[in-house]
This record gives structure tokens, C-alpha cells and sequence, in this order.
């Protein structure tokens, strides 16, 4: 794991930063406050079980990701939010309450358990292997990304040009954030975030079924990661 | 007001604090319960496990011994659930085991997701959903360790492993319980303790329970066994 971090930090030197933002893009002028019953992923109100595959560059986990909601106060309260895709200059929202991460082998063994509040990140437990500072803030920032709900703040909408996809741009607490929906400003196909020029992230939503996307995927490109996930029915 | 206090934070407890008004009833409510629920359970409802005396113990490995030198395979069912108590969250999945001698061993779940393991020889095939990933098992030292200490769990040979484990003997009326703590510190950060549960009957494993270190555990039932009955080879190739 060592090499992966050197790998990674000449990468950084060499390829500069990463861009996320989605690419040809025009103003979008009409005022979209109306979009009804916009389908997108939603943390979980109790917990949602994942079949995962975790790819660092050579590395091959895979397992089952538990993603849980740890607060019935606040759980109740970001289902209350009604998600729009109006601008805003003041922003709201964050991520709601607190989330654990549970990501284990099929066999059981645990490598990682993370938990993700508004205001913190705590490492619970996790693999040595594993539990690099760094890797666990590129974690940080797509569990944080993927629990976030709300209006960012200071937003933009614009058409992509050649998908006709809707882009809507703010800020999420420290994050640039893009949000990709249909053309129809139904779907929410993907969220892109940033903070820093290492910790850039590309979650893409996919196979809804009753509002849920089946299936997400966590991409980092600045450290060649990817986290598959597909939603498991208990 | 009902008394507050993280003693009383449980649900049935809340229930039954919220009906009293003073922290001194409340308490007192509680300590009735409490003795109500030790006294009401029937002896027989909770397996209580006693120290094996040395005869016990040395003829159990004797037996374990022979019963694994005797299997030539064994077809069963399995139940697994990873039991995380500080998130309350239960992750329950099931399947089929194969194992046949020498070296092979199939482990397939069937729910609530599909996944193969086999193992023939030294050669890991995973079947992944429809994706099939073939590694030699000793450059994966998780999958070596894996089926260490579940074929040996299985095999008996884990009871002889004093270099990695410290074995503390039990018995309870339907098994003789090992519980094995983890001694080297690579394994105790994985596993803190693995308690495998033989059957009284038949000295075969029934259950084997995984404890990590952050209090997880993942307990695997094995039932429907079948043992030395034939097994195609064929069981044990992934395509």
C-alpha cells in the first residue's frame, strides 16, 4: 500500500488536478422551483444493504456495504426535505444526522466501519491495510457526498449541450458539487464534488426502481478508485 | 416526569419507567423486572456452558480427530449472520458447502446474493455475480486465513494450532464448545476469538462463531449435513 501512495502522490505531480465538472455547458435561464417528485438517491431512513466492489488500481475487495442511519430524530427530518432544483443563494442542508458505513467480506470479516456525522468523521475500524489517512478522507468526502441532502448553496443551472442533461452547480458545505439530472430535471443521474484537488469524486446513479437507484457507483479518479455498488433486497 | 438515565435508555425499559414518576419508584420497577425475567426463565431455555475437566477435553480432540480422518466429504447447508451490535444491524445470508478431500471446498451463497468460493488445491475461482476472478490462494493472504480457520474449524486441525490460538474447553448439553482466542496480533486484528461448536452426536461442526475485535460477530450455522457421500470433482470448477 505504500507504492499506491507514492504512485499516487507523483500522480498528483504529473497530472495537476482533476477535473469533475461536467463539460459544455450553457446558462439555463428559466426557473426550474417546480420540479415534482425528482427521483434520486436518498440516505437511508433506517438502512440499505449493497453487494460492493472496491477497485484500487491493482487492489480487488469485494463484500457488502451496510449503510445506516444512526439518527431517528434528524433521519425524520431529511425525509421531511423536499428536493428541488430551485437556485438558492442561502443554501441548506448538510448531511442529515449521523451514518455508519459497514463495509465487510462476504465471509463476514469486517475492513472497514466508518461513521460520517454533519460535523465529523470517525474511523470505527478498519483494516491496517487500509486505514491511510488519505484514503479515509477520499471516503469521507463520497459517504459525505452520498448522505447529502438540501439545497446547496449559491447554485447555478445550466443544459449540457450535447446530452441536454440539466447541471446544477453550489456549494455543499466545503464542496463545489454538480448534480446531473434528465433532461426533464426528473432523475438524478450523477453527483460530482470537490474539495481539495485530491479528494475529487464522481457518484453515478442508475437502474431506479421505485425511486432507488439499483445501482451507484463511487468513482475517485485522482487515486484510480472505484466502488461498485448494487443494491441487495433482504 | 419519567426518570431519565442512560441505564433505563433500552425500550422495554422506557416503556415501563415512563409509568412512574420518581426516580426511586422507577428503580425499584426495574429491579422487580429485572428479578421477574431471572427467575421466570426455564433453566433449560439458555445452553450454559461449564469448563470441560481434562479427560473431556483430551478425549474430544481424540474424537474430533478420528471423525475428520474418517470424512471424506461433506455436503450441507449453511446460515450465516454478521451480527453488529453497535449499529443494531443484522446482515443474514445462506447457501451451500461442499468440502471434499483433500483439498477442495465449495462455498456458495444463494442469498440474498450470489457468490462462489472454490478452492482446489492451492487454486482460489470466485464467481462473482457473472464474473469469474482465479488466484493462487497464497497471494491472498485474507483468503488464506479464511480457509485456515474455516477448514480447520470444520477439520479439527484449529484445536491443535497453539502457536496462533489459546483454546478454552465448554460443554453445554448438545456441544462441546472451543472457544479460541486469537494470540498473534495480525489475527487479532481480524478475529479476536473464534468459538466453534462440535455436535454431541457426532462430533461434526454445527456452528462456528467469528468475534472481531470491535465487538462484530458473524456466526455460521451448518445444517442438513451429509457426509461421505460422493461429490462430483465437477462441484468444484467455476465457469
Amino acid at each position: 500500500m505504500k507504492s499506491l501512495w507514492s504512485v499516487s502522490l507523483v500522480t498528483l505531480l504529473f497530472c495537476g488536478c482533476v477535473s469533475i465538472k461536467p463539460s459544455h455547458l450553457t446558462p439555463y435561464n428559466e426557473v426550474m422551483s417546480d420540479a415534482p417528485n425528482v427521483t434520486q438517491y436518498k440516505p437511508p431512513a433506517n438502512s440499505h444493504l449493497f453487494k460492493a466492489t472496491l477497485d484500487i488500481r491493482k487492489h480487488h475487495l469485494t463484500g457488502l456495504l451496510i449503510i445506516k442511519s444512526m439518527d431517528t430524530l434528524i433521519k425524520t427530518q431529511a425525509l421531511q426535505q423536499v428536493t428541488t432544483l430551485a437556485p438558492s443563494k442561502t443554501g441548506s442542508g448538510g448531511t442529515p444526522g449521523r451514518y455508519r458505513f459497514v463495509f465487510m467480506n462476504e465471509v463476514g470479516m469486517t475492513f472497514f466501519d466508518l461513521e460520517v456525522k454533519a460535523d465529523s468523521f470517525k474511523v470505527v475500524s478498519c483494516f491496517s491495510s487500509l486505514n491511510k489517512k488519505a484514503l479515509m478522507k477520499i471516503l469521507e468526502t463520497d459517504f459525505r457526498m452520498l448522505t447529502w441532502t438540501g439545497s446547496p448553496e449559491s447554485t447555478r443551472i445550466y443544459r449540457q449541450e450535447k446530452t441536454n442533461n440539466i447541471i446544477v452547480s453550489g456549494n455543499a458545505g466545503k464542496y463545489k458539487t454538480w448534480r446531473t439530472y434528465s433532461p426533464p430535471g426528473d432523475t438524478l443521474y450523477s453527483i460530482s464534488a470537490k474539495s481539495t484537488i485530491a479528494d475529487p469524486v464522481i457518484i453515478s446513479f442508475s437502474k431506479y426502481t421505485k425511486g432507488f437507484p439499483g445501482n451507484i457507483i463511487i468513482e475517485n479518479p485522482f487515486i484510480g478508485m472505484k466502488l461498485s455498488l448494487r443494491k441487495l433486497t433482504r | 416526569m419519567p426518570c431519565k438515565t442512560a441505564f433505563f435508555s433500552s425500550p422495554i425499559l422506557q416503556g415501563i419507567t415512563a409509568r412512574f414518576k420518581t426516580p426511586v419508584k422507577c428503580r425499584m420497577a426495574v429491579v422487580v423486572c429485572i428479578w421477574l425475567m431471572v427467575s421466570l426463565t426455564p433453566s433449560g431455555s439458555v445452553a450454559q456452558n461449564k469448563p470441560m475437566d481434562a479427560g473431556s477435553i483430551v478425549s474430544l480432540k481424540s474424537h474430533v480427530k478420528e471423525v475428520a480422518q474418517v470424512t471424506r466429504t461433506i455436503s450441507c447447508d449453511f446460515s450465516q449472520e454478521k451480527e453488529m451490535d453497535m449499529i443494531a444491524e443484522k446482515v443474514i445470508s445462506s447457501g451451500k458447502f461442499y468440502l471434499k478431500k483433500e483439498k477442495m471446498l465449495r462455498w456458495e451463497y444463494l442469498k440474498p446474493f450470489s457468490y462462489i468460493i472454490v478452492i482446489r488445491n492451492d487454486q482460489i475461482s470466485i464467481r462473482d455475480e457473472n464474473k469469474v476472478n482465479q488466484f493462487n490462494i497464497q497471494s491472498n493472504k485474507i483468503f488464506l486465513e479464511i480457509n485456515r480457520i474455516i477448514l480447520g474449524s470444520i477439520q479439527g486441525t484449529l484445536l491443535a494450532d497453539e502457536q496462533n490460538f489459546k483454546a478454552d474447553f465448554f460443554e453445554n448439553p448438545t456441544s462441546w464448545v472451543v472457544k479460541m482466542k486469537a494470540l498473534t496480533p495480525k489475527l487479532k486484528e481480524s478475529l479476536s476469538e473464534i468459538v466453534i461448536y462440535f455436535d454431541r452426536k457426532d462430533y461434526t461442526v454445527s456452528r462456528l462463531e467469528m468475534n472481531e475485535p470491535g465487538g462484530d460477530r458473524t456466526r455460521i450455522s451448518f445444517s442438513a449435513k451429509i457426509v461421505n457421500q460422493p461429490i462430483a470433482d465437477e462441484k468444484f470448477v467455476v465457469r
